[in-house]
């Protein structure tokens, strides 16, 4: 490998080089230097020895930094970060940083002695400022105190007499953990030493990350094995433990680092950076259990994974064929699952760096750590070779710019709409040193003792550290995001993809196969025997008529058909239609509509086995048309929009297969009166499904079903059970508070998930709702969630619906999904497209035809929310995790335009010729500019023509109840509000005259009467205050 | 609120909508004749407001030669005042999702609603003129509180009859007192099938309070029609 | 051609522009709202006035004041008066340029007060405006009741009655209608306003209804108000024939032929004296 790439393993690695007169020194953490890097080392070491040399000059002349000795001082740029994040929520701990070491001495012998311990701590203490500073704000800038007063935080606790003491030591650890710092009063920093046994201790420090980074975990380690084994001996030397001195206080570099960053080298770096984030950023959509909402958390949790060396050395190999390092090649799987995962190309992750290269910082408490991103973009990347490639760039690009405090710039990054959940920090990459070369302290071994809660800065943060070729690790993880389970999983599909690359680097990325034997048995709906059944609802209709024959089977306007009577019409025209000569899988035209003539039709063709074909001019007989498939049951000519121009055919498994569906997903019986809205075959199936199973079916016409008061009229006086219809029909009932919790839209696939789709009506898919947006599928169909080449998917991650229906073709459908266990999940939309009753929209689509049309000079195009579906606001729900529904939307278009554009019918008119009905903007809303930030349009400046005057708050001050009080005595009337006017009311001027006098009696002070015409309640209460 | 102009370029018409995004129930309203209209536009707005939060698309609209639209005093006839409001149910279905529209009117504006009935699904109607007062008006004079009334229009009013037929299914009907509209309800009770009717006193607020130009503020009368359920 | 517009802090503002077919150089005209009527005016004269500006070539500009019409109520805590002014400076930044403004009875003191404010405005019509009783107004209305109602005045003068008529303040306010006004309350207060509005130059027109006859009944009494004042640029018409608020066809012609042709001098005047920008 080149010198660079190898000085940038070497810098991954915290691996130091020295000159030492001639020699070139090498120190390193135990375990980072292999072989393969040894060789490099000595490979390149005149190189190395030359830019060593070169940097020491630059070093000779690099200004030392200056130490200013200074009590208050400015804090460094990643602390404002911190400091800040803590004041925003002074009750949380996520920054808190706890470390417990186990310390074991002889069970027979000595353990650590608690005063030597407190001396030690009080030591360390002293030695590093931070530890006894505050933080405060001071003329509106934040500033680091130091306060030479304050002591060491300790205390002595003894749990060896608990029940459990081990469990008591955790209990303890936890919550500790948990306790928020007020860092205006307080220094970070607190010690315990607990007693768990007989030689057997625990030293406990938990400090938070604005005054403490990984690092400074090591240096504590170093200078407690140090300083107890010197406070520990008899009588102190009294030069003190013999440990480097720490010869700046924080602030000093602080203050060395704001103005560094001043310089033009470093502002040439975080122009770079500017460059390297630039928007827009983008967002990774992971496998995550819950959806990310409000600002990032930072409980988290950690899943370890261990990649043997037969999973290592092929990819320490392909390294070092392709002139990297390991650490890349890493980096480089990351981001393939990272990409395979959410199928987005640009990728950002980020990764801390210890950032303590002057001598003068190496060994004093503080956070010095900087954040890199590496952002690589795997566009059109053929192979894993050449992702490799991309990577490097990255990294280099990363590390070439590392000097620069990248911190500066996390403010200007922030997007508007991404307060507290930023893109930048979604996922990490680390190659990690937790190199504790210390092993002893005074006569004791120290073990780190792992805690279960971790706070983690990413959604997922990637770690390994070498283990003499063999890979361990771990992938900690935000557990407001994520069960441990999935992480397990992702760790699975990590290393499949390590295993896959390293066996055949010259396969495409998405070709790489990932998914584990344990993503397959979710990935098939149950199939039972059900769909097996033969399940003909005409004759079970014809069962139950035997059984019931007075029962109601159909009515509707001005009718009613018993079942008797229906199956006597069934069978009469079944003898008229063999009279005539219908045959078996022959064709026979019949009329759609919502009359029982209309329906016996049909049934009486089913029953003979022809071919029902549903054209929208009716007459019985032989239908003559050479193109139509004779294998289907139905045919209706008369279904087809813009959007599906040929005639939906149903075979008789669909129709057998959809009609099953709709009457298990509603739970039909025989005292169900079902009400149904649709038309076509979907009509067909229903009322099947309901004859079927002994239910009645309502059939309002037309008419009614236009006019949701007719509709209201209709279903107080018969009232109905379940209802299957369009949206319209079910948010009519809504308004009128009839809708029946039997409820389904037929607008599009899961909602309420019964649809036939395409041309040949293959899939009556069927799943039903187990709450929060999740989806079961029932019985029958086959389910899979595909990529873009028609693989499945790993369990969690997105794709499109493939649906097979036994009998059927499987049919790729447009709906996007994702598995999560055994249920599926209905996502939203690709971003910029809404469905609106079913049809895509796509908002810039819609916004560039507004564009062109003339006078039109800016567009943007968006929906604004138009209240809960139907049967949420039926049931009274307002499950926020709901699936979005299919409902109809308001499309909004906000318009820059000039006196020559068309008014809002002439808007409308035009946009009707060239778009689907559904997405032509129903309001039009003119303004000055459209504000637009990095390409988008800043939504909050937009007006939002649907806001509504008035709401207001109920009286709350003493002035506002006064008024109400006064005034709802003088009108009579009670719920008065804060944006009530007295004269709309129903108030005279006379009233307004005694309503001033009353309310002075009891408030003191008398309002000018001539404002009550004007001013609302509330007003009026604020100018009495 | 929105207010804006809508309507054919010969017939320029101004109106004021108040949108309930999601709900499939609208109303317009046809304001009262000359002064009456001037005296009862706070009136008007509130309504509107009311109708809105109760759910109620809402459309208040000033016919032709009226308020802030195209015309002047003679060109207010009652034929032309119900086409309007027929454009005006056509603006509204068309600029929300209201399918279910009701077409409000008082006094004389009563009758221009029940002239355009036939656009709608639901008429509503407060203290609508009855015959004397109808006639009063016709027989007014060439000029009548403030505005010209044209010999069409006079025409209109003393030829004007309660239709019988034509109407919708629905109906409300308010009046201040309980004798004060009896023909007229019995003559609609047969003409729209579920017609409602109401006793609601209140303040008439198409007449002047106290000097200022405009009326009171009935709102008793608000409140019985905003709750009302179509 | 009329179109809405919304302006003014959260375009909150309603109001109709009318605008000329073709645009002139002249002054814009400010209908302003009377008491709490409408913008469309007191028997929709703004409407007809704006109208008829417009085919002269005048921008004509009628809105609500806040809380007032189709305008929401303020939401920024102004006092009454005040939050007029800072509408009608709202307006006044929508039409740009040079102004008139006019109003009836309140709207007519919020136009001599919006004159005194802002220097866009060249021209002030007011129409029944706040004005003060003068000894003259008493003599007039005593001379009106004797030739009415001779023997009734006679008894009065001779009896000297308790009933004699009581000056203005003492009246029950139950029944004063102006204390909801937001016109002037006194005389000094007019005086200034006026005085500074004369000597910057604007063009000021007073119309007197017979609707006002309780406060003014004479051409002179408005000098008689200001004696200090010299009024004689000052245009001034009286109409005991009409009512406050020119409900009369005829009548209402006759004002806005008096209006048209104060606004066409006004706007010569304002063209010529302002210099070249």
């Amino acid at each position: 490998m080149d010198t660079l790439a190898l000085l940038t393993e070497l810098r991954a690695r915290q691996v130091e080089l020295r000159l030492d007169g001639d020699k070139l020194v090498v120190q390193a953490p135990k375990g980072a230097v292999d072989a393969p890097l040894a060789e490099a080392i000595r490979a390149q070491k005149p190189a190395l020895m030359a830019l060593l040399r070169e940097a020491q000059g630059q070093r000779a002349q690099q200004e030392p930094i200056p130490r200013l000795g200074r009590d208050r001082a400015r804090l460094a740029l990643p602390q404002e970060r911190l400091w800040l994040a803590q004041r925003l929520d002074p009750a949380s701990a996520v920054y808190n940083l706890p470390g417990a070491w186990r310390l074991r001495g002889d069970p027979a012998g000595q353990g650590v002695d608690p005063e030597v311990m407190r001396r030690t701590l009080a030591w360390f203490v002293e030695r590093h400022d931070l530890l006894r500073s505050v933080f405060r704000e001071e003329g509106g800038e934040a500033r680091v105190i130091f306060e030479p007063g304050r002591e060491l935080v300790f205390a002595a606790v003894d749990v060896s007499g608990e029940a459990d003491p081990e469990r008591a030591l955790h209990a303890f650890l936890d919550q500790e953990a948990a306790r928020p710092f007020d860092l205006e009063n307080e220094p970070a920093a607190r010690f315990w030493l607990i007693t768990v046994g007989p030689a057997d201790h625990v030293v406990y420090v938990v400090t938070h990350a604005v005054i403490w980074d990984g690092w400074s975990f090591d240096l504590f380690l170093n200078d407690l094995s140090a300083g107890y084994q010197y406070f520990a001996a008899a009588t102190p030397d009294g030069a003190g433990p013999p440990v480097a001195p720490v010869p700046l206080r924080f602030g000093d570099y602080a203050e060395w680092q704001r103005a560094r960053a001043e310089t033009p080298a470093i502002k040439a770096q975080l122009d770079a950076w500017r460059q390297i984030l630039r928007a827009p950023l983008p967002r990774l959509e992971l496998p995550t259990d819950r959806p990310a909402a409000g600002l990032a958390g930072h409980r988290g949790a950690r899943a370890y994974l261990r990649f043997p060396e037969t999973v290592v050395s092929p990819l320490a190999a392909l390294a070092r064929a392709e002139s990297t390092t390991l650490y890349v090649v890493l980096l480089t799987a990351w981001e393939t699952l990272l990409y395979r995962y959410s199928g987005e190309t640009d990728l950002i992750v980020t990764t801390p760096v210890r950032g303590r290269e002057r001598p003068e910082l190496e060994h004093g408490v503080g956070i010095y750590t900087n954040t890199l991103f590496f952002r690589t973009d795997l566009a059109a990347v053929a192979t894993f070779r050449e992702a490799i490639r991309r990577t490097k760039g990255s990294v280099l690009r990363a590390f070439e710019n590392q000097d620069a405090p990248v911190d500066a710039l996390l403010g200007e990054l922030a997007s508007s709409q991404d307060l507290g959940r930023s893109a930048l920090f979604q996922a990490m990459f680390s190659y990690q040193n937790t190199n504790n070369r210390v092993t002893h302290v005074g006569p004791c071994s120290l073990a780190f003792v792992p805690q279960a809660i971790h706070a983690v800065y990413a959604d997922v943060n990637f770690w390994v550290k070498d283990a003499h070729g063999k890979l361990l690790g771990a992938v900690d993880y935000r557990t407001e995001l994520f069960d441990h389970g999935t992480v397990e999983r992702l760790i699975g599909h990590l290393e499949a993809v390590l295993v896959e690359a390293g066996r055949d680097p010259d396969r495409s990325l998405e070709s790489l196969p990932i998914r584990l034997p344990a993503d397959e048995t979710v990935l098939v709906g149950l199939e039972g025997a059900a769909a097996r059944r033969a399940d003909d609802s005409l004759s079970h209709a014809a069962e139950y008529g035997f059984a019931h024959p007075d029962a109601l089977a159909l009515t509707g306007d001005g009718f009613s058909l018993t079942f008797r009577e229906l199956e006597a019409a069934i069978a009469a025209r079944a003898g008229r239609y063999l009279d005539a000569g219908v045959l078996p899988r022959r064709p026979v035209a019949v009329q759609v509509a919502r009359t029982p003539d209309a329906l016996v039709d049909v049934f009486a063709a089913l029953r003979l086995g022809a071919t029902a074909v549903l054209g929208p001019s009716g007459g019985a007989g032989q239908y003559a048309a050479p193109q139509l498939p004779t294998d289907a049951a139905l045919i209706d000519l008369s279904a087809g929009s813009s959007l599906s121009p040929e005639p939906v055919t149903v075979t008789p498994a669909a129709l057998r297969f959809a009609t099953h569906a709709v009457s298990e997903r509603l739970g039909l019986g025989p005292r169900d009166v079902l009400l149904s809205g649709s038309r076509g075959v979907g009509l067909l199936v229903e009322c099947m499904a309901a004859l079927g199973r002994g239910a009645t079916v309502v059939l309002p016409n037309a008419a009614v079903l236009s006019d949701s008061w007719e509709l209201r009229d209709l279903v107080e006086s018969r009232p109905i059970t379940a209802v299957v219809g369009e949206y319209g029909l079910l948010r009519a009932l809504a308004d009128e508070g009839l809708l029946p919790a039997r409820a389904v839209v037929r607008d599009g696939p899961f909602e309420g998930a019964i649809w036939l789709d395409g041309p040949r009506a293959t899939a009556g898919v069927l799943a039903e709702h187990v709450g929060a947006g999740l989806w079961r599928p029932l019985r029958g169909a086959k389910i899979e969630i595909v990529d873009g080449r028609g693989e499945r998917v790993p369990v969690g991650v997105r794709g499109a619906v493939r649906v097979t229906v036994p009998g059927e073709k499987p049919c790729v459908t447009e709906v996007r999904s994702r598995w999560r266990a055994e249920h599926l999940e209905r996502l939203a939309d690709a971003p910029g497209v809404v469905r609106n009753l079913g049809v895509a929209v796509h908002l810039e689509e819609v916004a560039r035809v507004l564009r062109q049309q003339a006078g039109v000079r800016d567009a943007h195009v968006d929906v604004l929310p138009s209240g809960p579906p139907p049967e949420r606001a039926a049931m009274g729900r307002d499950d926020a995790q709901s699936a979005p529904t299919e409902r109809r939307l308001e499309v909004t278009a906000w318009l820059v335009a000039d006196d020559t554009a068309p008014g809002a019918a002439a808007l409308r008119d035009a946009l009707l010729r060239l778009l689907p009905a559904e997405a032509v903007p129903a309001v039009f809303v003119r303004v000055a500019e459209l504000r637009r930030a990095g390409g988008e349009v800043d939504r909050r400046s937009l007006p939002n023509p649907l806001e509504r005057e008035g709401g207001g708050a109920l009286p709350a001050t003493d002035a506002e109840q006064a008024l109400a009080e006064v005034w709802s005595g003088l009108l009579g009337r009670g719920g008065l509000r804060t944006c009530d006017n007295f004269f709309e009311l129903g108030g005279t001027s006379l009233l307004a005259l005694r309503a001033v006098v009353e309310v002075e009696r009891r408030l003191g002070a008398r309002s000018d009467p001539r404002l009550y015409f004007y001013q609302s309640l509330g007003e009026l209460a604020k100018a009495l205050a | 609120m929105t207010p804006f102009y809508f309507g054919p370029e010969e017939r320029r018409l101004f109106g004021v909508l108040h949108r309930v995004p999601g709900s499939g129930r609208g109303v317009v309203l046809v304001p009262p004749f000359g002064q009456e209209a001037l005296r009862s536009h706070r009136t008007l707005r509130i309504l509107a407001e009311s109708w809105a939060r109760a759910g109620w698309n809402a459309l208040r609209f000033d016919p032709y030669g009226t308020g802030d639209s195209a015309g002047d005093d003679l060109d207010v006839t009652l034929a032309g005042m119900a086409s309007d409001a027929r454009l005006a149910a056509a603006e509204l279905a068309a600029a929300t999702q209201a399918r279910q529209l009701a077409v409000f009117g008082m006094r004389l504006g009563g009758l221009v609603a029940l002239s355009a009935a036939d656009a709608f699904k639901a008429v509503v109607l407060w203290e609508p003129l009855v015959d004397d007062d109808v006639r009063a008006l016709g027989n007014a004079g060439y000029e009548h509180e403030g505005f010209r009334i044209a010999p069409e229009l006079r025409r209109e009013l003393r030829d004007y009859r309660l239709p019988t037929a034509g109407l919708p299914k629905r109906g409300l009907l308010v009046w201040n007192a309980a004798a004060r509209g009896d023909r007229v309800t019995q003559a609609l009770g047969g003409a729209v099938e579920r017609l409602e009717t109401r006793v609601v006193p209140a303040p008439p607020a198409w007449n002047e309070e106290n000097d200022f130009g405009a009326g009171p503020i009935p709102a008793a009368v608000i409140d019985a029609l905003a709750s009302w359920r179509g | 051609m009329e179109r809405v517009v919304r302006f003014g802090p959260g375009e909150s503002l309603t109001g109709v522009l009318t605008e000329p077919a073709e645009p002139r150089a002249l002054p814009a005209v400010l209908l302003l709202d009377a008491g709490i009527l409408h913008r469309v005016g007191p028997n929709r004269m703004n409407v007809e006035l704006a109208r008829r500006f417009a085919a002269t070539g005048h921008r004509a500009l009628r809105f609500d004041f806040a809380g007032i019409g189709d305008s929401p109520a303020r939401t920024d805590g102004l006092a009454l008066g005040e939050g007029v002014q800072r509408d009608i400076a709202a307006a006044l930044d929508l039409v740009g340029g040079q102004a008139v403004v006019m109003g009836l009875c309140s709207g007519a003191d919020n136009a001599l007060r919006a004159a005194y404010r802002d220097p866009r405005v060249v021209g002030a019509a007011l129409l029944d405006p706040t004005v003060f009783r003068t000894p003259g107004w008493y003599a007039r209305r005593a001379m009106q009741k004797v030739t009415s109602d001779p023997f009734g005045a006679l008894k009065q003068l001779a009896g000297r009655v308790r009933k004699e008529v009581a000056p203005p303040e003492a009246a029950p306010q139950e029944n004063r209608p102006e204390m909801f006004y937001t016109g002037f309350q006194t005389r000094e207060e007019v005086e200034t306003h006026l005085s500074a509005v004369l000597a910057r130059g604007v063009s000021l027109l007073y119309v007197f209804s017979g609707g006002w006859a309780d406060i003014f009944n004479y051409p002179g009494q408005l000098q008689d108000n200001h004696p200090s004042l010299d009024l004689s640029p000052v245009r001034l018409h009286h109409h005991p024939e009409a009512d406050h608020t020119f409900s009369r066809r005829a009548h209402r012609e006759v004002l806005f032929a008096e209006l048209g042709s104060w606004l066409a001098a006004c706007s010569a005047t304002a063209a010529g004296a302002l210099p070249r920008a």
